[in-house]
């Protein structure tokens, strides 16, 4: 035993021999309480966070983003493969080439499954959102000895009906989805022209603006409307001089659809919802009632510099354990107040010019801190994006949260009958 | 002044009677046996035997131990609920809450036991030997260090561990003491003067001590950051040993005696030494830490432990004793003492007490004492006691509540004497 141990051991013998044993725990504790009640403030820093946008998207996208030219963040769709048999279409063939004689129409199309999306839980806020970049990365591969041309080549969204065959007007021409009346359909051309080549036995990657297809296919798809997404018009084989097409010769073509991270959002936001279960501090139930009780209130104390370009309104349910569903609708479920934190300044483009600071808190009362308190507890959050000035917002690689949280903690002493 | 102190000097010297204004020859007062004009004492008393005029043996012990913030029932409250795991948060909380404000979390304690031999040679000598166990501890929790866990930080953000320490010496003692009686001088009714003087071979058997190992040991907590830089360094004995150092100790007592008037002063001057206590273990404890993060915090705390550094020599002063007492008594029954202990230095010091106390024998040989207690860290006590008080035996108990009574006590004292006299 160590010399502290004894010590403390034989004073504790020695005043305990002299006083008559507490009655009960309560008794015991009514003594140590005997004191003035009063409630003591502890300020206590919680954490100092930044988080980038990279780090926030990961939570909600399924998907790690990729970075455009200008710094705006995509998150691109599953790959959709298409093949042109160039081979059956003009048959083999050796020799001089003519394309004015080697040419086919086509029309080829691919429904998209909802899955491929990859938006995680920011699917319904971009569904709400108008997706201002959009693009489409073409990958072509053309295994015949002999160069390809495209001619008046689009790429356009159709619906698919319930037989998954896309939709078709009386004439059977295809249903584009259209914009203000007019079809959208996304010219696969090299710049100034209305043709898109490619050289013999190669390969040529390219990428195509196309923000009202991505935006309009996200809706549909986002809405539960089968969609496709079609490619048609001209291919030519041969450029006059000497070339091979065999039998089995093909055009394969990737399409990937990239949602840019741009957006203009609707002034009354658009929302989206989280829900994570986490390590509470898992507290033995008798410890745990002893915190809601000692525990006079705690207020959470946010600042935030907000290098993004919307504002944020958030909602926080909690519930003890790990649930699955409607945390808001879970029984013993803890509405925490809402936190609004204004959003950055930016510019036409939506991206951010400066950061905005804002002050948020949270009150927590009673049992409102119980289940931080148990092994596990699940946080829903209903967050609601808020439009920056111009409605237009894009985050950048280089945006992110700085949280600055702070606790408040009124702890109540004394006062036992 | 200083030529009528040589002249009361050489008076002393030489024994020769003065004329003096008589007193009636059966003075009530000097009916009061001379044994038991020296009243015992809950403190430490080097001197409480060797001052009683008979060959005897005496075994006593006694402890006195005290603080300003946990009674006696707080106490064994917090050790009911620890004995069953069952003491919350909340009640540290609560026991932080009853510290004072101001005044930090003070305490101290000592306690003795031994047996004493010894007896008169003559009628103006008398010496004894003494083995005994002595123990002292103390400690201080500054009132800055408690303050963050008692009045939060929402109004003040540094704390300073300050003069927080603690340390408890554990002793044997092997002591000689003597006392000469010179008087009564001048007339028969004159003052008897008694001098004391002793030393003692002391061997420390445990020892420990803690306390800041820098100057400015101190925990900043705002709502931003929490900045720890706390040092601490312990100073300890694994366990008892007798061969780890030695110290020799001093006492010395005068005391002024009118038997016949029924008056007495003393001054008692002891535990003058030190004790060199060899093979302390040094530990040295340190909480760097600066963050943001509350759970860096809580990481830091359980990683933080106390490693050995070093085994080191530790010298310790002995809690220096110096106490005025006076004493009044009209017969034999009532006699009245007024007691002030003095801290003049050395570690484990005591604050000022002074003890009022009277002594009632309404039956000669069974005397009951009362008395109070003012200052110390508890304010007002109170004392009481009984004895028996015969030629040949002698049993005195002793006892105080100080602060408030029995379980409303943040003090308490306890002696007992058993003595054979041949």
């Amino acid at each position: 035993m160590s010399t502290s141990r004894l010590l403390l051991v034989a004073a504790g013998v020695a005043l305990a021999s002299v006083a008559c044993e507490p009655a009960s725990i309560t008794d015991a504790r009514n003594q140590l309480g005997r004191g003035d009640e009063r409630v003591v403030e502890f300020v206590l820093p919680v954490s100092l966070d930044t988080l980038t946008v990279l780090e926030i998207l990961e939570d909600f996208v399924d998907v790690i983003p990729i970075t455009l030219a200008d710094g705006v963040l995509a998150v691109p769709t599953d790959d959709q493969l298409f093949t042109v048999g160039t081979g059956a279409a003009i048959g083999p063939i050796s020799g001089i080439l003519d394309p004015a004689v080697l040419n086919f129409v086509t029309e080829q199309w691919r429904e998209v499954n909802t899955t491929s999306l990859n938006l995680g839980q920011f699917d319904t806020a971009a569904r709400d959102a108008t997706i201002n970049r959009g693009l489409t990365a073409l990958e072509v591969s053309n295994s015949a000895d002999a160069p390809l041309t495209l001619t008046d080549f689009t790429l356009g969204v159709v619906q698919v009906d319930a037989s998954g065959q896309p939709l078709r007007d009386a004439f059977g021409d295809l249903l584009y989805e259209e914009d203000t009346g007019v079809p959208i359909l996304v010219p696969v051309a090299d710049p100034g022209g209305p043709t898109w080549s490619i050289g013999r036995s190669s390969i040529r990657v390219d990428t195509l603006d196309a923000p009202l297809l991505v935006d309009r296919l996200v809706d549909l798809l986002l809405d539960g409307v089968r969609a496709a997404l079609v490619g048609a018009g001209t291919v030519s084989v041969g450029d006059g001089t000497v070339g091979t097409v065999t039998a089995g010769d093909q055009l394969l073509v990737t399409i990937t659809p990239i949602i840019g991270l741009d957006f203009t959002i609707p002034q009354t936001g658009v929302g989206f919802d989280s829900t994570t279960v986490q390590d509470g501090l898992d507290l033995e139930p008798e410890d745990a009632n002893d915190i809601v009780s000692l525990v006079d209130s705690a207020v959470v104390v946010l600042t935030v510099d907000n290098q993004t370009p919307f504002a944020v309104n958030a909602t926080v349910a909690v519930v003890e354990g790990s649930v699955v569903g409607d945390v808001f609708a879970a029984p013993g479920a803890v509405l925490l107040d809402p936190v609004s934190v204004a959003g950055a300044t930016v510019d036409a483009g939506g991206r951010v010019t400066s950061a905005t600071m804002d002050v948020a808190s949270v009150t927590l009362v009673g049992d409102d801190v119980r289940p931080f308190l148990a092994a596990q507890f699940t946080a829903g959050v209903q967050v609601q994006l808020l439009p920056a000035a111009g409605g237009r917002g894009a985050l950048r690689a280089s945006d992110r949260v700085m949280v600055e949280s702070q606790a408040h903690v009124f702890v109540r002493s004394g006062g036992a009958p | 002044m200083k030529r009528s102190g040589l002249f009361l000097l050489a008076l002393l010297a030489s024994g020769v009677d003065l004329a003096a204004q008589a007193v009636p020859d059966r003075s009530q007062a000097a009916q009061l046996p001379m044994a038991y004009r020296r009243t015992p004492q809950l403190r430490v008393d080097p001197f409480r035997h060797v001052m009683i005029p008979h060959w005897g043996l005496v075994i006593s012990g006694g402890a006195l131990a005290g603080n300003n913030t946990l009674n006696i029932a707080d106490v064994r409250a917090l050790i009911f609920l620890a004995d069953r795991d069952s003491l919350l948060i909340s009640d540290v909380v609560n026991t932080f809450g009853l510290v004072p404000a101001g005044a930090g979390v003070v305490g101290d304690a000592e306690g003795e036991g031994g047996i004493h031999l010894g007896g008169p040679f003559g009628r103006h000598v008398s010496v004894g030997l003494s083995f005994q166990g002595r123990g002292y501890g103390a400690f201080l929790v500054d009132d800055d260090a408690v303050a963050l866990l008692r009045d939060g930080n929402a109004a003040d953000s540094i704390f300073e561990l300050g003069e927080t320490q603690g340390a408890g010496l554990g002793t044997a003692e092997l002591g000689a003491h003597a006392v000469i009686r010179l008087g009564p001088l001048g007339t028969e009714d004159g003052v008897e003067v008694s001098l004391g003087f002793g030393g003692r071979y002391i061997r420390p058997l445990v020892y420990g001590s803690a306390q800041s190992s820098i100057a400015d040991s101190r925990v900043l907590v705002t709502g931003d950051t929490v900045d720890a830089q706390v040092d601490v360094e312990a100073l300890f004995t694994p366990d008892f040993q007798s061969n780890r150092g030695s110290g020799l100790a001093a006492d010395f007592l005068v005391r002024l005696e009118w038997p016949t008037s029924g008056i007495a002063f003393e001054a008692l001057l002891a535990n003058l030494g030190s004790v060199t206590v060899e093979q302390v273990e040094q530990q040295g404890l340190s909480l760097n830490v600066v963050t943001t993060d509350l759970q860096v915090v809580s990481d830091s705390l359980e990683a933080a432990d106390f490693t050995v550094e070093d085994t080191v020599e530790v010298s310790v002063s002995l809690p220096r004793i110096f106490r005025l007492s006076a004493s009044a008594w009209a017969n034999r029954i009532l006699q009245l003492d007024v007691a002030a202990t003095i801290p003049v230095g050395g570690d484990f010091e005591r604050p000022l007490a002074v003890h009022l106390g009277s002594t009632w024998r309404f039956v000669n040989s069974f005397p009951l004492r009362a008395g109070l207690e003012l200052g110390g860290h508890h304010g007002v006590g109170v004392t009481g006691g009984f004895g028996i008080e015969t030629r040949n035996f002698y049993m005195q108990t002793l006892g105080g509540s100080f602060g408030g009574l029995f379980e409303s006590a943040n003090g308490v004292a306890a002696r007992l004497e058993l003595g054979f006299f041949f």
